[in-house]
């Protein structure tokens, strides 16, 4: 369970990016976090692990105070997964073996190289655990961030647009995924997604960010045309195709 | 039962760096004996062997242990230290730019040394100039070390307070590049000719200027910063993925950087304070090896270290051999060979 409490962040006090930023998510629940660009996506994510530091505010993980922790023990809570990953010429093998960087004190005991054997298992990566990360695919790179992810053992996992350089199949596989690992690890996933169609899709709660505020928050009752209209400043209508729900938008 | 044929491959793969990494090593301890019995007095391996056994002639004894093995040694660690300092700069800058002699370091210790001969008239250690009078053979070493660190002190002091990004480090250290050689030009414009030779000379950089003491000040850094270095090995890999996945990992990015800047720039301005200018050593061993170790810092450090040693040990004896009895000076060697060989790196595409 992850809760922040009126998290502030800014550069310019005048202007703050974050501002009175409080929610609570279960475990096994999967949250969107929604908004137009530049409404405070990205930072906010990177306020709940104190990438950046918010100048006001406080995270909670299972009722623990993250603020105090040393960033170690941060990682060992809360792992993430950032939009553009940087590679360089690491084994798959050793890129998810860097999650394990927090519990490692020297170097990898047995039991790391076995929770990284077991993940490469769960995610089906076998077959690529010596090739190159910097030689795959979009969608490759973005699984093994994510079994890397999976490797620091979270609480809560925190994904920033893991489905933005995706194709069609793997945008919707990518999300299988990470539904499946909410349910089975008990782990709370918070997402920053663009796409509200998929959102609906594989998403059990819903943060509408508006002027750096939360605008709406809960579960699939607060993705009601009118929020989003409010949210994204353009007219939807929300309509069911073979028990799907997706939206429509009607640019002006 | 396949997930632990995977795991022996891993194995077998971890087994091939720490080959790749044996077999440099052994390289390097070859091209020592080679540089050990080639020079002047020529001595046959198997008298080097003997005598580096205890077991020579007192003259081969006294050619291999006074004469040829303080450059041997400061070859190795001198090689050793500046290959590992870029490695590292390289890592935690992300930049494959990034070496002592590409952001100020190198040609902050030529202004120093400028100083210490034009105004100071200290001479060069272990060489006496007519009409430079040496008043401290450590005078030049002193003033080069200071000025290559206060290069490194602008750029630390910059992305301590300014918080600025490693590419603007990077381009600080291209800055400070051209106005000390601007500073050391102007000295020279202005200083008789003795004393430009002097500067001229040392600049060259020399590998016999060391005694053994000088050699073991050397090593005794150089294993120091490696210790560092490889302790941080795990730090360096995370930061290889970028920072905020390196600090969402819980890596302390901003201390890292600047504890791995301060111990890259000690070294390296020993270094370079003791045996000159000595270029693309820093830049292209790391890249040699990072092609056939990848990019893992806990193989990477000691294979960069090793390629270094080896690279430097080559190009002096080289430099040795080539037009003896006139030793040809290491610094435009290193740069000689080491250009075309990165360029030959380029073309093949470089591994980031």
């Amino acid at each position: 369970m992850i809760q922040a409490d009126s998290l502030r962040f800014y550069y310019h006090p005048d202007r703050p990016i974050l501002d009175e930023i409080s929610f609570r998510t279960q475990e096994g629940c999967v949250a969107a976090v929604l908004g137009n660009n530049g409404a405070g996506k990205s930072t906010l994510l990177s306020c709940l692990n104190r990438i950046i530091h918010p100048q006001n505010g406080a995270v909670y993980v299972d009722n623990r105070d993250i603020m105090g922790m040393k960033g170690r023990e941060v990682a060992k809570h809360i792992a993430y997964v950032a939009q553009q990953s940087e590679t360089s010429r690491f084994t798959v093998f050793d890129a998810i073996l860097m999650g394990r960087k927090p519990y490692i004190k020297f170097s990898p005991v047995q039991e790391d190289y076995d929770i990284v054997q077991n993940i490469i298992r769960q995610m089906g990566l076998k077959g690529m655990a010596l090739r190159y990360i910097d030689e795959l695919s979009g969608g490759e790179l973005q699984k093994v961030m994510l079994a890397r992810a999976l490797a620091q053992q979270p609480k809560v996992l925190l994904l920033d647009e893991p489905t933005s350089n995706l194709d069609l199949k793997n945008q919707h596989e990518m999300l299988r995924i990470i539904r499946n690992i909410a349910l089975t690890e008990k782990i709370s996933v918070i997402i920053v997604i663009h796409d509200l169609n998929l959102a609906l899709r594989y998403c059990d709660k819903f943060l509408l960010l508006k002027d750096s505020s939360i605008f709406a928050h809960g579960g699939r009752e607060v993705m009601t045309p009118r929020n989003i209209k409010e949210v994204f400043g353009i007219p939807v209508a929300i309509q069911k195709v073979n028990e799907v729900s997706i939206v429509v938008p009607y640019p002006q | 039962m396949h997930s632990t044929l995977k795991a022996q491959s891993y194995q077998g793969y971890i087994r091939q760096k720490k080959l790749v990494i044996l077999i440099i090593m052994a390289l390097t301890i070859i091209m020592a004996l080679i540089a050990i019995s080639s020079g002047s007095s020529g001595l046959p391996l198997n008298e080097v062997m003997l005598t580096l056994l205890g077991k020579g002639t007192e003259n081969a004894a006294r050619i291999v242990w006074n004469i040829r093995m303080p450059r041997i040694v400061t070859a190795v660690t001198a090689g050793a230290g500046l290959a590992v300092v870029g490695c590292v700069m390289q890592g935690i800058l992300r930049n494959p730019l990034a070496s002592s002699s590409t952001l100020g370091v190198s040609q902050g210790a030529a202004f120093g040394a400028s100083i210490a001969i034009i105004y100071f008239g200290a001479g060069v250690q272990g060489q006496i100039f007519d009409g430079v009078t040496i008043i401290n053979p450590y005078m030049i070493s002193i003033c080069a070390f200071l000025s290559s660190m206060s290069a490194a002190a602008v750029i630390l002091a910059l992305s301590r307070f300014k918080k600025i990004s490693p590419e603007a480090m990077i381009l600080c250290g291209v800055a400070l590049s051209f106005l000390f050689s601007g500073g050391t030009t102007l000295m020279q414009y202005f200083a008789d000719d003795v004393k430009v030779a002097a500067v001229v000379f040392w600049t060259f950089g020399d590998l016999g200027r060391t005694s053994w003491r000088e050699a073991s000040i050397i090593a005794a850094v150089v294993s120091i910063s490696l210790a560092y270095f490889s302790y941080n090995s795990w730090n360096y890999n995370v930061l290889q993925g970028g920072q905020h996945t390196a600090k969402g990992l819980g890596v302390n990015v901003d201390g890292l950087r600047v504890v791995g800047m301060i111990i890259c720039s000690l070294s390296a301005s020993i270094i370079v304070s003791f045996v000159g200018i000595i270029n693309f050593i820093g830049l292209i061993a790391p890249h040699l090896v990072r092609r056939l170790v990848g990019s893992d810092y806990r193989y990477l450090l000691p294979a960069s270290a090793g390629m270094g040693a080896f690279l430097l040990l080559l190009s002096d004896t080289a430099a040795r051999l080539a037009a003896a009895p006139v030793i040809l000076p290491i610094g435009a060697i290193t740069s000689f060979f080491g250009a075309p060989m990165f360029l030959y790196l380029l073309f093949r595409g470089l591994p980031r």
